[in-house]
């Protein structure tokens, strides 16, 4: 794969069949996730998470709320994506591109809960705040200590990452 | 009736403490790139690159941090957003400081 940025600030991505094709097989994934998304699934969890950490009526009262439209703005990204993934060698303006960077996202999250990666991320319990996070290896993608066995998965959360890194680099600087 | 209802209104107003901002509080995971949270910052709340710089290093060595105070209702527009792109957010009734 080659991403490079283009004249307008968009970017030019040159994939292998077989990269688009993992490509397009994993955001299929993110849509059927997101589009009945099961509450016992972690990956669910993961990309529609609580928004109240020590209050669970309030976070079950928010989600009631605003479940549907946070995964309905997932979906619409990750179609923008998917749509415009034609072929090997596709040209994305600005906005797609902004699109792709979410969408990958998304992918990265759903690719990475199911290696069990980062399943322990996110609130804890504020009595242990002070002891919590400095003991954690977090290391934001670098040196994530997966627990699922999985070459083809390990596979695409690599091409998903770089291509992530990538696509901010080519379009991160201006905003 | 009218008259009571008003002085009660008002004692009770001049009584209360003012309304403690609420809090986005985004916090850590060893997923999202770094990169991309900064980015986020950016895009979203418009914070200036250094700012976003530091919130983003705040999460990742403190485990979270507050990138908005405000109005609930407010805050919990921030959370749906930070959501929306993937991050864990939370949101959180601020404390007397």
């Amino acid at each position: 794969m080659r991403i490079r940025r283009t004249r307008s600030g968009g970017a030019l991505i040159d994939a292998t069949r077989e990269e688009a094709h993992v490509l397009r097989r994993l955001l299929d994934d993110v849509v059927a996730l997101l589009t009945a998304p099961d509450g016992a699934d972690p990956a669910a969890r993961r990309l529609l998470p609580d928004a109240y950490a020590d209050d669970p009526d309030a976070a079950a009262e928010f989600r009631e709320l605003t479940e549907r439209s946070v995964s309905e703005g997932k979906l619409e990204t990750v179609r923008t994506m998917s749509a415009s993934l034609a072929g090997t060698r596709v040209e994305l303006d600005r906005e797609t591109a902004v699109a792709w960077v979410r969408a990958l996202n998304d992918a990265r999250l759903l690719v990475a809960t199911r290696l069990g990666i980062g399943l322990d991320a996110g609130p804890r319990p504020s009595a242990d705040a002070d002891s919590g996070a400095a003991g954690r290896p977090g290391a934001h993608g670098a040196a994530i200590a997966a627990s699922v066995h999985d070459p083809a998965l390990h596979d695409a959360l690599d091409l998903l990452t770089w291509m992530q890194a990538r696509m901010l680099a080519v379009i991160g600087e201006d905003l | 009736m009218t008259l009571t209802e008003e002085r009660v209104e008002t004692g009770t107003r001049s009584s209360a403490r003012p309304e403690l901002p609420w809090r986005t509080v985004v916090w850590d995971d060893p997923v999202n790139l770094m990169s991309y949270v900064a980015w986020v910052f950016r895009s979203y709340f418009g914070y200036p690159a250094p700012v976003a710089e530091r919130l983003m290093l705040q999460v990742h060595t403190e485990g979270r941090a507050i990138v908005a105070r405000g109005p609930r209702e407010l805050m919990e527009r921030h959370v749906d957003a930070m959501h929306g792109y993937g991050l864990l957010a939370t949101v959180e009734r601020g404390e007397a400081e």
